[in-house]
This record gives structure tokens, C-alpha cells and sequence, in this order.
């Protein structure tokens, strides 16, 4: 009987070894399958935090009493049920197509906002100088899950009034041109959707008169700027230096989208 | 005594055996080191290749137009795995890479919460929209709609 066992364990050793060879090779293959599902969930898990985040960011003027001038903020609030790391922030000046950035760290909770404190450091990396009077910018911030949210900043006249389009006066003029006039218009779209514009009305209100035009503009996409230049002969239009001139634009369907009052400029 | 000398082969019968077994036992070790080592690289490149595509995410930060037919892309890589882009696509057209961290590649790593910048000569036209489009080294493609301005 004894010799008989120990006859029967001569392939033990083999039979065990393939059972461990197969085992580990299962554990192999097993171990895989598992890193592979629980990849997917904790990408899963991940992807459902980052559809959670909520932010919204504001980029504002905001009159300093102490210096007489406007202030530029950008204010991130986090809106969402789980709270926000921001990582970078970035400007883009929309008009002379110029992007930089910083990197900025702001762990923003639940129900909370910051101020981005960088503003200053942000918009002094532009290439050209900061204008907030005629140029028009695009902030926007990257949270740490990749997210990104943006504002525009329009030109502080447009920031203030409520048309739909606004012409910057800062870069628009009714001027005497020699023995002719001249009106040029920089008109700000402050819609989320593109105007087009067809009609301009000059009204000269001391004279009581009124003369429209039909203008050619190309659309202005939203948040987009367009320059118009109108000029007069002799026979045409002839504004006189210091009398006032009420400008209304109006779109496609007749309806005025803007108006401003200029006093007619000197002749160069 | 007699019968040793007539079949001298019949004593090696016990030799025999123990050799072969060590040489079945040589075959298996070899045989299951190759596996195992095999099934374990396999494991390792799946790991840290095709099956950690499931973990890459590319943001494109910013694309910023630029002069002389440049397109600057700024990358964010929020995912759990380093990435390696190795080509980029505008409008379905490759475009070679060039690494601003290091112009001697032809391609741009970006480490797991870090940013990277890509330039690309492409001829854009103003107001149009381009398709962007980036390859990983495993295979993974991210790739978005920006227009021109």
C-alpha cells in the first residue's frame, strides 16, 4: 500500500505546477480585465464630475470711486455640486489677435465665487495696451477636470448701453472732410447672434433734416466689431462744424438697433 | 552477472529515466519562463498602452491663429495618463509638429495636469472654420471645430 502511494505521487509535483502555471496566468489575465473595469469606472465616475461642474464666469468694469476710472474684473462663481480647482486663465484680444495666459490656482467650493486677482498680471501680458474704450476681449478659465468657461468684454461703451448694436464713440466721428463730410462708425455687436445692418439715418437736428442711406455692411458676427465709412461730395450731405447729428442704424427687417448723438468734427 | 554483460544498456535504465525527466523539467521551466515573461509584457504594454487609451483626455486650451500660416494649440491633458501627441490633423491634412519645448522632436509629450503648446504651419483663411484633430502615441484622437478670425 505504501509503495503503491508513493508510486501515485510521482506526477503530484507536474500536476501541481500546472495548476500554479494556469493559476498565475489567470490571475494574469483576470488582474487585467479587473484594472480594465475599474479603469472604465473610475473614468466613468470621473466623467460625471466633470458634466457636474458649474462655472460661470463674468468679466465686468466696475467704477473706482478713489481713482475715477473703471476697474476690470473677472468674477468666477462656481455653480455646481461639487467644488472647482481653477488652473489657468486667459485673454485674448479680439482685435488685434493676440492670446496669453497665467497660471492661477483657485480652489472655489460650493455656492462660492473669487475674483481673479491675476487681472491685472493678465492684461498687462498683451502685446498691445490694454483699451477697454474700443477693444473688445475674451477671458476664459480652465478648471483642473477640463473644463473651460468664458466671457467676453466688450468695449465699456457697448458694456453700458442696451442696443443691440452699439457704435463705439471713441472710434467713430461725424467730421467736416473739405468742402464734403465724412461719418465714420464703429459698430459693436453685443448680441449672441450675428446683425445685419442695411440702413443708416443722419439726422441733422438744428436743420430739421433728414438724410438716410442704404449702407453695405457685412454681417457682424456676435460680439463682433465692423467699421463703416461714409463719405460726401459736394453735392452730398454737408455737416457743419459743432451742429449736432443723430445717427440711427437699422438692420435688414427696418428696425433700429443703435443710435448716437455726434457733434459734427472740424475739418482736418 | 552474465546478464549485465549481455545487455550492458539495461543498468543506464535509471540514468535514462532522471535525464529525461530533468530535460522535461528544463523544457517546462524554459517553456513557462517564456510564457509567463510573455504574458507579462503583454500585460505591461497592455497596461501601459491600448488599455490606458480608456485614460486619456486632451482639452484644446487655446488656438490662437497666428501670422504666416501658424496655428498655435495649447493642450491640456486632464486625464490619469501621460500622452503623447504624434500628429496633428487640420481639415483631414497632417501636419508636422513643431515642439516649442523641444524643436528636436516630432512630437509633444504632455505629463498627466499639464499644458503643452503645438505650432503647425496650415494656410488658414480668415472667417472660416478649420477642423483640428490630435493622435496619441496609443491611438487616441481628440479633435473640435475652431474658427478662424
Amino acid at each position: 500500500m505504501t509503495l503503491k502511494l508513493h508510486r501515485s505521487e510521482k506526477g503530484i509535483g507536474t500536476v501541481v505546477a500546472s495548476i500554479m502555471f494556469l493559476l498565475i496566468t489567470i490571475l494574469f489575465i483576470g488582474g487585467t480585465f479587473l484594472w480594465q473595469s475599474t479603469n472604465e469606472a473610475h473614468m466613468n465616475a470621473f466623467e460625471k464630475d466633470r458634466m457636474d461642474e458649474g462655472l460661470s464666469v463674468e468679466a465686468s468694469y466696475k467704477y473706482n470711486d478713489a481713482t475715477g476710472f473703471y476697474d476690470t474684473q473677472l468674477k468666477m462663481k462656481n455653480t455646481g455640486p461639487i467644488d472647482i480647482q481653477i488652473i489657468q486663465a486667459w485673454i485674448t484680444d479680439v482685435d488685434n489677435n493676440d492670446h496669453q495666459h497665467i497660471n492661477c490656482y483657485y480652489a472655489i467650493p460650493v455656492d462660492s465665487f473669487e475674483d481673479l486677482a491675476e487681472m491685472g498680471v493678465l492684461i498687462d501680458s498683451l502685446e498691445h495696451p490694454f483699451d477697454i474704450e474700443t477693444t473688445s476681449y475674451f477671458f476664459k478659465v480652465i478648471t483642473e477636470r477640463g473644463n473651460v468657461a468664458s466671457s467676453r468684454l466688450m468695449p465699456r461703451a457697448a458694456f453700458l448701453s442696451n442696443w443691440p448694436a452699439v457704435i463705439v464713440p471713441e472710434a467713430s466721428f461725424v467730421r467736416r472732410d473739405g468742402s464734403g463730410g465724412l461719418i465714420q462708425l464703429v459698430i459693436y455687436n453685443r448680441l449672441d447672434n450675428p446683425i445685419h445692418l442695411a440702413l443708416i439715418v443722419a439726422s441733422r437736428l438744428e436743420h430739421g433734416s433728414e438724410h438716410s442711406e442704404l449702407i453695405e455692411v457685412d454681417m457682424i458676427v456676435a460680439g463682433g466689431k465692423q467699421e463703416v465709412l461714409l463719405e460726401y461730395g459736394d453735392e452730398g450731405q454737408i455737416y457743419m462744424p459743432g451742429e449736432i447729428v443723430f445717427i440711427e442704424l437699422a438692420d435688414t427687417d427696418g428696425i433700429v438697433v443703435s443710435s448716437y448723438f455726434f457733434t459734427c468734427q472740424e475739418s482736418l | 552477472m552474465n546478464n549485465q554483460r549481455l545487455h550492458p544498456l539495461k543498468n543506464r535504465r535509471g540514468v535514462s529515466h532522471i535525464f529525461s525527466n530533468v530535460l522535461i523539467l528544463l523544457v517546462i521551466i524554459i517553456a513557462s519562463s517564456i510564457t509567463f515573461s510573455y504574458v507579462a509584457n503583454y500585460v505591461g504594454d497592455y497596461q501601459s498602452g491600448r488599455g490606458a487609451v480608456l485614460l486619456q483626455r486632451l482639452l484644446f486650451e487655446d488656438v490662437w491663429f497666428k501670422e504666416y500660416n501658424k496655428i498655435e494649440i495649447t493642450i491640456y491633458n486632464y486625464g490619469k495618463v501621460s500622452s503623447k501627441v504624434v500628429e496633428v490633423f487640420i481639415d483631414n491634412r497632417i501636419c508636422s509638429i513643431y515642439n516649442i519645448d523641444d524643436p528636436t522632436e516630432t512630437y509633444v509629450a504632455i505629463p498627466v495636469e499639464e499644458h503643452r503648446t503645438i505650432v503647425v504651419n496650415f494656410e488658414w483663411s480668415s472667417g472660416s472654420a478649420h477642423n483640428l484633430k490630435l493622435l496619441t502615441e496609443r491611438g487616441y484622437t481628440v479633435e473640435r471645430d475652431f474658427e478662424a478670425p
